[in-house]
């Protein structure tokens, strides 16, 4: 009955984290990256972290009256530079083809007067820590991944991981739910779901305080969900918190449906629910970790997972650090400018080295002007003897490197016979399986192939290849 | 021993009133209870200095008029910001605002009480009743930042702790006490102090823990076994 009395002694309370583990942890300079986004993204960016893609920052209004909104896509995130909490984020998903609103997040229309409002509330300093001046960063809107879907209310859940003295301590999923209006924050009333800290997977859920099992407004049991990427999430924590020098740090990391995982926000005063999502204290998990000499961040991670997880069944993707895929997948290939992606099924061919895209799809990528440059060099179409076409390859490199997107040419061998043909080589870059790649891709002339684009070796060293493995078609 | 009502004597004789001596001395004392309420117990308020002001309106106002006050200002923050939910004023208009539609509010809440024949109402001192305004402006702030739970939650604990201390400073043993024992301003000194270095379990977290602690009262009897 009276446990709460009695039994204690593990846990962490507000005045214990701010005097014992804040206080002497987290410096002033420090501090200044959880509170500043822009300094959290170069931050992240020294550690090798993806964070959400900067678009515009709005200093001022002299900015924002001359800010030109058609430069804009049609989904981003409007946010405060210094905000927290989640206050003051407006999510756009699209743009209403006849009034030519923005959508946001709840459905509800935002014209761009209204926006600019909300922006010129930011600079003001409406949001932000201390009332104080801000910026508005508008940036890119991570996409659900489809592992969330049932359980995320109109938002984007993300994993919050405690990291302390370089061993990631405990963790939480936070889902949006209709009560927070589509912010992951547990203030609001946001769900937190405890994660077992060696396999990734979930355990207790709470919503203001109070255990629950089933999300509140899709019903979907919350315990029992594996969180994709999970080893390289705490991997990023550790390096977060060896480049920010946050002693006592909590990152928020989404994932991306194509991306995979992105880093949020740097947290240097982390809310202390998630000791009940994880029926456990944090400080008896700090008191473990306290004194150990951890050297490398593959050391922090396995400290992590063996001191804080149940038993751990590791899988072949956790264990070799790479994602296991069929020999035809669906990939989403990135255009020329970087944004808007194309889904294509694709073969996975190790016999070939590089990657073969179809003209067609090269031409959506908007890599039209570089084939044209191409095809103007009016190479034979085929080439029967090897050394026939060595020379012309060497003799026409250079002039099809002119055009800034050509890397050069490539010989390739033709299916059938023994004929050969010179292709254009191009710097793409395309996810698969939720891993993006930059790959160096030929581009075939001819129409009719089955599949528009051919995974080569150079570009496979993330994957490891299961014959039986069938393609999902993505949502 | 006898106590030091002399010190408090020779400031009285000096001219200054004897409310404003018991206020001043009060004030060490009511943010000694602040303080102990924040992070001893966990009931925050809003801020520090909000719980504080509020506490000194009570006392000025008398309950019986700061309750409604506090209602007023609470009730016209809510309605203001509902009716500008579409405006696209920057934010310190729309505070000023706010500011301006409580002040009238509270015109209009003496007006009544006058209609309705309540005479004292001619009578209440209007600073008092600014202060109160500011919990307005913070109402909102906790509004748009941490969402209405947490306001709701911040509010009933500021009033909470305003008519804590209004008992208190209303009660004639604690106005003997204090002016007979001035000194004790420096023990809630030193208590501050301590607290502020105090770094145990708050009460409220105690509770809101709780689940936490009966897992480990499990284990514990499980690995007893």
């Amino acid at each position: 009955m009276l446990e709460w009395l009695t039994h204690s002694k593990n846990i962490l309370g507000i005045n214990e984290r701010n005097l014992k583990y804040l206080r002497p942890n987290n410096n002033k300079k420090a501090r200044l990256i959880a509170d500043d986004k822009l300094l959290m993204k170069r931050v992240a960016r020294l550690a090798n972290i993806q964070s959400p893609e900067v678009y515009a920052v709005i200093r001022n209004r002299n900015e924002l009256n001359n800010y030109n909104w058609s430069k804009l896509p049609n989904s981003f995130v409007v946010k405060p530079r210094k905000g927290f909490g989640g206050a003051g984020i407006v999510v756009v998903f699209g743009r209403n083809k006849k009034t030519l609103n923005w959508v946001k997040a709840d459905r509800s229309q935002v014209s761009v007067e209204a926006l600019q409002t909300h922006i010129a509330n930011i600079i003001d300093g409406t949001y932000s820590l201390k009332n104080t001046q801000d910026y508005a960063i508008i940036e890119e809107r991570v996409e659900l991944h489809p592992i969330f879907k049932p359980y995320a209310f109109r938002g984007i859940p993300d994993v919050r991981i405690i990291c302390y003295n370089k061993v990631p301590i405990m963790a939480e999923l936070r889902l949006p739910t209709k009560a927070s209006s589509g912010t992951a924050n547990l203030h609001t009333g946001g769900v937190g779901v405890g994660i077992d800290m060696g396999s990734g997977v979930t355990t207790k859920a709470i919503q203001y305080n109070q255990l629950i099992d089933v999300h509140p407004d899709t019903n979907m049991p919350l315990s029992g969900i594996r969180i994709p990427f999970w080893k390289t999430m705490l991997e990023m924590t550790v390096r977060a918190q060896i480049v920010s020098k946050l002693g006592f740090l909590a990152i928020d990391i989404a994932l991306d449906r194509d991306q995979g995982p992105m880093v949020f926000e740097f947290n240097a005063r982390p809310g202390l629910a998630i000791q009940i999502a994880n029926l456990d204290g944090l400080k008896g998990r700090l008191k473990r970790v306290q004194g150990i000499k951890v050297k490398t961040v593959e050391q922090g991670v396995r400290l992590a997972r063996d001191l804080f997880g149940g038993e751990v069944e590791e899988n072949i993707e956790e264990i070799s650090g790479r994602q296991v895929i069929g020999p035809f997948e669906y990939a989403s290939f990135y255009g020329r400018s970087g944004k808007k992606a194309k889904i294509v099924k694709v073969k996975i061919d190790t016999g070939a080295f590089l990657t073969s895209i179809d003209k067609e799809l090269a031409y959506d990528m908007g890599f039209k002007d570089a084939y044209q440059h191409f095809e103007s060099l009016k190479l034979p179409a085929r080439f029967d003897a090897y050394e026939e076409a060595k020379v012309a390859l060497k003799s026409y490199t250079r002039k099809a490197a002119k055009h800034k997107d050509i890397l050069g040419l490539s010989l390739s061998k033709s299916a059938v016979g023994r004929s050969m043909e010179i292709r254009p080589v191009l710097n793409i870059s395309f996810s698969l399986s939720g891993v993006q790649v930059n790959a160096h891709a030929t581009i075939a002339s001819r129409g009719g192939l089955i599949y528009s684009a051919i995974i080569g070796r150079r570009d496979l060293s993330p994957f490891l290849i299961d014959p039986a493995k069938r393609p999902k078609k993505p949502v | 021993m006898t106590n030091l009502y002399i010190v408090s004597d020779y400031i009285i004789s000096s001219g200054i009133p004897r409310e404003t001596l018991l206020f001043i001395l009060s004030l060490p004392i009511v943010a000694t209870l602040a303080t102990i309420s924040r992070n001893v117990v966990g009931v925050k308020g809003f801020r520090i200095f909000i719980p504080i002001i509020v506490t000194y309106s009570f006392v000025a106002l008398g309950a019986k008029y700061a309750l409604p006050a506090t209602a007023i200002v609470i009730g016209v923050s809510l309605l203001v910001r509902w009716l500008m939910r579409k405006s696209r004023l920057q934010y310190s208009s729309r505070m000023a605002l706010l500011i301006t539609f409580s002040g009238l509010a509270m015109l209009g809440g003496l007006f009544i009480a006058r209609k309705l024949g309540i005479e004292s109402a001619s009578l209440v001192p209007i600073f008092p009743v600014l202060l109160l305004i500011a919990m307005g402006e913070e109402f909102v702030d906790v509004l748009l930042k941490q969402g209405p739970r947490s306001a709701t939650i911040l509010y009933i604990e500021t009033i909470l702790l305003a008519i804590i201390g209004y008992f208190l400073l209303n009660s004639k043993t604690y106005q003997e006490f204090i002016l007979d024992w001035p000194i004790i301003i420096f023990v809630a000194i030193l208590l501050v102090i301590l607290i502020g270095r105090w770094t145990g379990l708050r009460l409220i977290e105690m509770f809101k823990f709780r689940d936490v602690s009966k897992a480990e009262a499990e284990k514990e009897a499980e690995n007893s076994k």
